[in-house]
C-alpha cells in the first residue's frame, strides 16, 4: 500500500512517526474504556445491584478520556514536527542535488517542474505525514479495540459486530475492482484537459488575433466534455456498489442490525442483556472505518506519486567534482576532440579541436542554432562533453574542483538574472570583498552612479527597493565579472545590444572587461569582433573555418558570405573599428 | 460556500443542486429518526419486555429501510449533480475566457486558470457526493434525533440539542484557528516557492559564482518555512484536538448527569441506557462531520477563484443593432487614434495621442522604453479600452466593432511567440487556414523558413508552446503567419529580433513586403527600419512629441536625433 519511494523518503523521521503512531494507537484504544465502564455500570443496574457499584470504573473512564485527548494532541504534535523536519530535509537534499545536475538536465526540467517537485510534491507529503498516518492508525486501532472488548464478553456478540464490516469491505473491494485502469484513464482525461486549457489560455492572444478563438474554445470544451463523459460513466458504473459499501456501515443501518440480533440473542437465551448492550454501544465502531477508507487511500496514492517524483529527481545522475589536486599551468583553453549531445539526443557538437592561447581573444560566430552557446557552456562545465575533453592550462575540467574552475572562468550572459538580495551580494556573489574594490568595479562598469541613486546604495535589495532595467542588470553582471577577475572570460556579445539607452556605456564597460584575459566571445554581429585574434566559424556543430577577419574574408567561404549578408553596404572593411 | 457555488450556475443546475440539498437533508433527518427509535427498543429490550421490543424493532427497521432508500436515491442524484455542476462550470469558463480582455492574461492568471480547470473543477465534481452528504448528515441527523427523542425523555432531547449546538460552535472555532495557522504556513511556503523558482532560473549565475550549492537566500526561506511549520505543530493542536476534547467533555457530561439523576431516583437506568446507545452514534456522526473541514476549505477556495474569473467583466461587445457609421472610403486611411488617453490601474500611460495609419506604408514607433509604444499597439487591437478619445479602424470606433471583425483587420506578431502543439504548417496556416499551398510556401519563404519549407519540415511537430523549436524559428513562424494572414494592418515589435542579425534581416524584409501590401505599424529598434519608414512617431512619456520622416527628424535636436546617434554608435562598435 505504501510505495517503496515513500518509505525511503520518510525513513529519516521514522522514529518520530513511530512515536506518533504509538501515541495515536493508545489514544484510539483509550476511547473504548468509557464504553466499557458504562457497560459495567449497566450490568450492575440491570442486575439491580447499582447501589453496590464502585466509583472506580467511572474514574478510570474519566482518566482514559483525558489521556485519549492528551495522547491525540501528542501524536498530532509529533507528526507535525516530523512533517516540518522532513520537508526541510527533503528540500535541502533536492536543492543540493539539483545544483549538482548538469545544467542541461536542469533547464530541460524547467523552473515550473523544479518548483513543483521541491515545493508542491514535498508539500503533498504533508497531508500524509502529518494527518493520514494518524488517521489510518485510528481507523485500524479503534475497531480492533472494540472488537477485542466484545470478544471478551461474548464471542457471538463479537461475531455479529463483524458482519457489517465484512459486508462493507466486500462491497468496497467490488467498487474498487478495475479502478486501477480507470484511475489511469482518469489521469489521461485530466491531462487532456490540461493540454487543452494550456493551449487555450496561453495562446488566447494569438487565437483571438487570428480569429480562431471559437475553435480553441471548442477544443477545450470537447476535452472537458470527454473528461466528464468518462467520469460520469465511471461513477455510474460504480455508484450503486460504492453507495452500498458505506450505507451498510452507517450508524442507522448497523444499529438496526444489532437491534435485531440483540432481540434474537436474548429471545433465544444465547446472550445476556449487558453483552447485547455492549454490542449496541461499541459494535458500530467496528465497521464504521469502511466509510472513510476511500479518502485515506486517495491521500496515500497522492503522496505515493509525489514521493516518486521526488525520488526521480534525487536519483538523477549528478556531476561529480574532484578535490582539485592539479593546478592549471596557465589560462590557455583547449577543446580536444570534443563531442556533445543533450541527454541522449543527437550530437550538437562534433569532434571540435581548438586552442584558445592564454591572453588571446577568440570570437565564435555562426548561424543561430549552430551550437555557439553550447560550445561556450562546456567551458563553464554546465555540461560535460560526451566525448573528448575540455582543458584549462592542460587540466581536464573534470579534474578540477568547483572552486578551482570558477576561480578561473567567469561569464557575462545574454540574459542577466539578478538574485533577490542586496546589490552588493549580487556584485560579490556573497564573498568578502572590500568596499573600495566593489566601487572600483562598479565605476568601471558604469553602474556606480546608478547604485548610489538607489535608496540604500549598495545595500538596496533587488526586487524590493532596487528595480534595475535590463541594461543596468547587465552592467551589474559586468562589474561582477570584473570583481571576480578571473583569467578566462566567456561573454555574449548580445549583452551589448539590448538596451538602447545604455548601450554605449555597456560597450565601454565590456571594453574594460576583456583587457588582459583569455576571452571567448559569442558574436552575433560580425563587425564587433573583426579585431579578434581568431574567429571560429561554427556551422551545424562543426568548426568550418577559422582565422582572422582578413584571412577569412580572403578565403571567400562561409564567413565571407555571412559578412556580405550582414554588411551589405560595406566593402569588406569595417569603417569604425577602433582597432 | 454552497450559496456562492449556486450563484455561479445556470437556473437548471442551480435548481438541481438545491433539490439535491433537500434530498440529502431528508435522508439525514430519516437517519436521525431511525436512530432515535432504537432508544425505546433498547429500553423495552433491557427491561425484558421482548414483545414490546419487537414492535419497536419493526418501527426501527421500517425507518431504517426508508432512510436507506432515500439516501441511496439522494446519493445517485449527488453523483449526477456533481458532474453536471463541474461540466457547467467548465463550459462557463470556456465561454468566459474567450470574452475576457486580452490585457487580462498575465502569467499568474494563466497559471491560475490552468490549475483551476485541470484540478479545481474536477475536484468539485465529487463535492456533493463526498462532502455535502456527510455535512448534511452531521448537521441534520443530530437535530432530527433530538426532536424524535422528545417523547422518550425531554431531558435527553434537550441534552442532545445543547451538546450538538455547542459542538458545532467548537468545530467552527477550531476550523477558524486551523485556517489561520494554515494561512501562515502557506505564506511561508510561498516565499520558499519563489526562492525555488529563482534558484531554478538563476542556475547559470549561481553556478558561475560557485554559489549554486550554497543558495543562502533560498535556504533562509526554507528554514523560515520550517520554523513556521514547527511552530504550527503547536499552534495546530487546539484545532486538531479541540473538537474531540469538547466531544469527550459533552459525552462525559451527559453520562455524568444521567448517573446523578439515576442515583437520585429521577431517571430509570433502562431509559438512560437506551438513550446512551443513540447518543454514542450521534457522537460518531459529529466526529465524521468535523473531519470535513480541510476538504471543504479547499473546495471553497476553488469556488472563490472561479467566481473571481467569471466576475471579471469582458470588454463590452457592440450589440448587432448598433448603427455602423459609413466607412470613410474617400480618405486613404485604415486606422486612426484621436486624442487617445489611457490609464492602467489609475497610472496614466498615454496622453492625447493622435495619429493616422495610411492604407499602405510603414509607420514606425520610436522612443525610450516605458514611453507607451507597446500600449499604442495594444489599444489598436483592443487589449484594453481607451480612457478617453477614440481608436478607429476603417472609420469605426473599435468599441463598435465586434471583436472577431476587428481582429480580422489585424495581424499581430507577438513578442512572446506562442505556438500550438501541432505541425509547423498548422501553425503557419493559423494565419489563413484556407490559404493555397503556394501561398503557404510563399509566406514561409518570405519569413526565411527555408530549413522548414520542405514537406518533411512542414510536418515537424513544434511541441507544446513550440518547445521543440529554436527561438529564431518560432519568431519566423509567427512572421510567416502574419504574412499569410495578409490583414490590412500588421503590428509587430522588432525588439525580440534585434539580438540576432539574421532574424533582424528577415523581419526587415517582411516589413518592407507587408508595407507594400498594407499598413504596418512597427515598434522600431533598427536604423534601417526607421530609415525606410514613411512616418516615424516619436513617443515619450505617453505623448507623441514629434513625427515625420527620418530625413526630417534627424536634423532636429531631440529624442529622435539622440536615438539615431546612439544607434549609429552602437551599430559600428567593435571590441578593442
Amino acid at each position: 500500500m505504501i510505495s517503496s519511494a515513500l518509505r525511503r523518503l520518510v525513513r529519516p523521521v521514522a522514529p518520530l512517526l513511530v512515536a506518533a503512531v504509538a501515541a495515536q494507537a493508545l489514544a484510539a484504544a483509550a476511547t473504548v474504556v468509557p464504553l466499557i465502564a458504562l457497560a459495567s455500570y449497566a450490568a450492575a443496574w440491570l442486575r439491580g445491584t447499582a447501589h453496590a457499584a464502585s466509583p472506580t470504573p467511572a474514574l478510570v473512564a474519566a482518566a482514559s478520556a483525558v489521556a485519549s485527548v492528551l495522547l491525540t494532541a501528542l501524536a498530532g504534535w509529533l507528526s507535525h514536527r516530523a512533517d516540518a523536519r522532513l520537508q526541510l530535509l527533503l528540500q535541502r537534499q533536492l536543492i543540493a542535488h539539483l545544483a549538482r545536475l548538469p545544467l542541461g538536465s536542469l533547464t530541460s526540467r524547467g523552473a515550473g517542474r523544479i518548483k513543483k517537485t521541491v515545493h508542491d510534491d514535498v508539500g503533498n507529503l504533508h497531508y500524509l505525514v502529518a494527518h493520514t498516518i494518524l488517521d489510518v492508525t485510528t481507523v485500524v486501532t479503534a475497531p480492533v479495540a472494540a472488537l477485542a472488548y466484545l470478544a471478551t464478553l461474548d464471542w457471538r456478540v463479537a461475531a455479529v459486530a463483524l458482519a457489517p464490516l465484512i459486508a462493507g469491505v466486500h462491497l468496497f473491494m467490488r467498487a474498487m475492482s478495475g479502478s486501477g485502469a480507470n484511475f489511469v484513464r482518469y489521469a489521461q482525461a485530466q491531462s487532456a484537459v490540461n493540454a487543452a486549457i494550456v493551449d487555450y489560455v496561453q495562446g488566447v492572444p494569438v487565437v483571438k488575433a487570428f480569429g480562431r478563438a471559437r475553435s480553441a474554445q471548442e477544443t477545450f470544451a470537447r476535452a472537458t466534455d470527454a473528461f466528464h463523459d468518462f467520469f460520469s460513466a465511471w461513477s455510474r458504473s460504480t455508484a450503486a456498489v460504492t453507495t452500498a459499501s458505506w450505507l451498510v456501515v452507517t450508524p442507522a443501518v448497523t444499529l438496526a442490525l444489532f437491534a435485531a440480533a440483540a432481540l434474537l440473542l436474548l429471545a433465544a437465551g444465547w446472550s445476556t442483556p449487558d453483552a447485547v448492550l455492549a454490542l449496541a454501544l461499541a459494535g458500530p465502531a467496528v465497521a464504521a472505518p469502511v466509510a472513510v477508507v476511500g479518502p485515506r487511500l486517495q491521500a496515500i496514492r497522492t503522496a505515493g506519486s509525489a514521493a516518486a517524483a521526488i525520488v526521480e529527481v534525487l536519483d538523477a545522475q549528478a556531476m561529480s567534482w574532484r578535490t582539485g589536486t592539479r593546478q592549471p599551468a596557465d589560462a590557455g583553453v583547449e577543446f580536444d576532440g570534443v563531442q556533445f549531445g543533450y541527454l541522449g539526443g543527437p550530437a550538437v557538437l562534433h569532434s571540435i579541436t581548438e586552442t584558445l592561447p592564454a591572453g588571446s581573444f577568440t570570437a565564435l560566430v555562426g548561424p543561430s542554432g549552430s551550437g555557439k552557446s553550447t560550445f561556450a557552456s562546456l567551458l563553464a562545465r554546465f555540461h560535460d562533453p560526451t566525448g573528448g575533453a575540455v582543458r584549462i592550462g592542460g587540466v581536464d575540467l573534470r579534474e578540477l574542483s568547483e572552486e578551482q574552475l570558477y576561480a578561473h572562468v567567469s561569464f557575462v550572459f545574454q540574459e542577466t538574472v539578478l538574485l533577490h538580495g542586496s546589490i552588493r551580494d549580487n556584485l560579490t556573489g556573497g564573498r568578502e570583498v572590500g568596499q573600495d574594490d566593489v566601487i572600483r568595479a562598479a565605476t568601471a562598469a558604469a553602474i556606480h552612479d546608478r547604485v548610489m541613486r538607489l535608496p540604500r546604495g549598495y545595500d538596496s535589495v533587488v526586487g524590493e527597493d532596487a528595480e534595475l532595467s535590463g541594461g543596468e542588470a547587465q552592467r551589474v553582471a559586468i562589474a561582477r565579472a570584473l570583481l571576480r577577475d578571473t583569467p578566462i572570460l566567456v561573454l555574449d556579445e548580445a549583452t551589448a545590444a539590448t538596451d538602447l539607452a545604455t548601450q554605449s556605456t555597456i560597450q565601454r564597460a565590456l571594453g574594460v572587461l576583456v583587457r588582459g584575459r583569455t576571452v571567448l566571445v559569442i558574436a552575433h554581429r560580425l563587425r564587433t569582433v573583426t579585431a579578434a585574434d581568431q574567429i571560429l566559424v561554427l556551422d551545424g556543430g562543426r568548426i568550418v573555418e577559422s582565422g582572422t577577419h582578413h584571412e577569412l574574408l580572403a578565403a571567400a567561404g562561409r564567413y565571407a558570405r555571412m559578412w556580405a549578408a550582414q554588411e551589405p553596404t560595406m566593402e569588406g572593411e569595417p569603417s569604425c573599428s577602433a582597432a | 460556500m454552497l450559496g456562492r457555488l449556486i450563484r455561479l450556475l445556470n437556473r437548471r443546475e442551480a435548481r438541481d443542486l438545491r433539490a439535491l440539498v433537500a434530498w440529502l437533508c431528508a435522508a439525514a433527518a430519516l437517519q436521525g429518526v431511525a436512530l432515535a427509535l432504537t432508544a425505546p427498543f433498547f429500553i423495552d429490550l433491557l427491561a425484558g419486555r421482548l414483545d414490546a421490543a419487537l414492535g419497536w424493532l419493526i418501527a426501527v427497521v421500517a425507518a431504517t429501510g426508508t432512510f436507506v432508500a432515500v439516501q441511496a436515491a439522494a446519493q445517485l442524484r449527488a453523483f449526477r449533480a456533481g458532474i453536471q455542476t463541474a461540466r457547467a462550470l467548465h463550459h462557463r469558463m470556456a465561454d468566459h475566457i474567450a470574452r475576457l480582455p486580452l490585457g487580462w492574461f498575465s502569467p499568474d492568471r494563466t497559471g491560475m486558470l490552468t490549475a483551476l480547470n485541470t484540478a479545481g473543477i474536477p475536484a468539485l465534481a465529487s463535492y456533493p457526493a463526498l462532502l455535502l452528504r456527510p455535512l448534511a448528515t452531521a448537521v441534520v441527523t443530530p437535530a432530527a434525533a433530538a426532536l424524535a427523542l422528545l417523547p422518550v425523555d425531554w431531558r435527553a432531547s434537550l441534552a442532545v440539542a445543547v451538546c450538538g449546538a455547542s459542538l458545532a460552535v467548537v468545530a467552527r472555532a477550531a476550523g477558524a484557528r486551523t485556517r489561520r495557522v494554515d494561512a501562515q504556513r502557506h505564506a511561508a511556503a510561498d516565499r520558499a516557492a519563489h526562492g525555488v523558482i529563482e534558484f531554478a532560473n538563476a542556475q547559470q549565475v549561481l553556478r558561475a559564482n560557485g554559489a549554486a550549492r550554497r543558495p543562502h537566500e533560498l535556504d533562509a526561506a526554507l528554514v523560515g518555512a520550517y520554523q513556521v511549520n514547527r511552530r504550527a505543530a503547536g499552534a495546530m493542536l487546539p484545532g486538531i484536538v479541540g473538537f474531540s476534547f469538547a466531544l469527550q467533555i459533552a459525552f462525559a457530561a451527559v453520562l455524568g448527569l444521567g448517573v446523578l439523576l439515576i442515583l437520585r431516583g429521577g431517571l430509570d437506568p433502562g431509559v438512560f441506557l437506551g438513550v446512551t446507545v443513540v447518543v454514542a452514534r450521534l457522537a460518531a456522526i459529529a466526529t465524521t462531520g468535523a473531519e470535513l473541514g480541510v476538504a471543504l476549505r479547499m473546495n471553497a477556495g476553488t469556488v472563490d477563484r472561479i467566481a473571481q474569473v467569471l466576475d471579471t467583466a469582458p470588454l463590452p461587445e457592440p450589440r448587432p443593432a448598433t448603427s455602423i457609421p459609413a466607412v470613410d472610403a474617400g480618405r486613404d486611411l485604415v486606422a486612426e487614434f484621436e486624442s487617445v488617453s489611457f490609464r492602467y490601474d489609475s497610472t496614466p500611460v498615454l496622453h492625447d495621442v493622435s495619429f493616422q495609419l495610411p492604407a499602405r506604408g510603414l509607420t514606425a514607433l520610436v522612443g525610450p522604453s516605458g514611453g507607451g509604444k507597446t500600449t499604442v499597439t495594444r489599444l489598436l487591437a483592443r487589449f484594453w479600452d481607451v480612457s478617453s478619445g477614440s481608436v478607429r479602424v476603417h472609420g469605426r470606433d473599435v468599441r463598435d466593432i465586434p471583436t472577431d471583425e476587428l481582429l480580422r483587420e489585424l495581424a499581430i506578431v507577438f513578442q512572446d511567440v506562442y505556438l500550438f502543439d501541432g505541425t509547423v504548417e498548422d501553425n503557419v496556416r493559423l494565419g489563413r487556414p484556407e490559404a493555397s499551398e503556394a501561398e503557404v510556401a510563399a509566406a514561409m519563404e518570405l519569413a526565411a523558413l527555408t530549413d522548414l519549407a520542405t514537406d518533411a519540415g512542414r510536418a515537424v511537430r513544434v511541441g507544446a508552446g513550440g518547445a521543440l523549436l529554436s527561438g529564431g524559428q518560432k519568431q519566423r513562424i509567427s512572421i510567416a503567419r502574419a504574412i499569410l494572414k495578409a490583414a490590412p494592418i500588421t503590428v509587430l515589435d522588432e525588439a525580440t529580433a534585434a539580438l540576432d542579425p539574421e532574424n533582424a534581416l528577415v523581419v526587415q524584409r517582411a516589413i518592407t513586403t507587408l508595407a507594400d501590401r498594407g499598413s504596418v505599424l512597427v515598434i522600431a529598434h533598427q536604423l534601417r527600419t526607421v530609415e525606410a519608414a514613411d512616418t516615424i512617431l516619436v513617443l515619450d512619456q505617453g505623448r507623441i512629441i514629434d513625427q515625420g520622416t527620418h530625413e526630417q527628424l534627424r536634423k532636429r535636436p531631440g529624442i529622435y536625433a539622440d536615438f539615431v546617434r546612439q544607434r549609429e554608435a552602437a551599430e559600428s562598435w567593435a571590441f578593442r
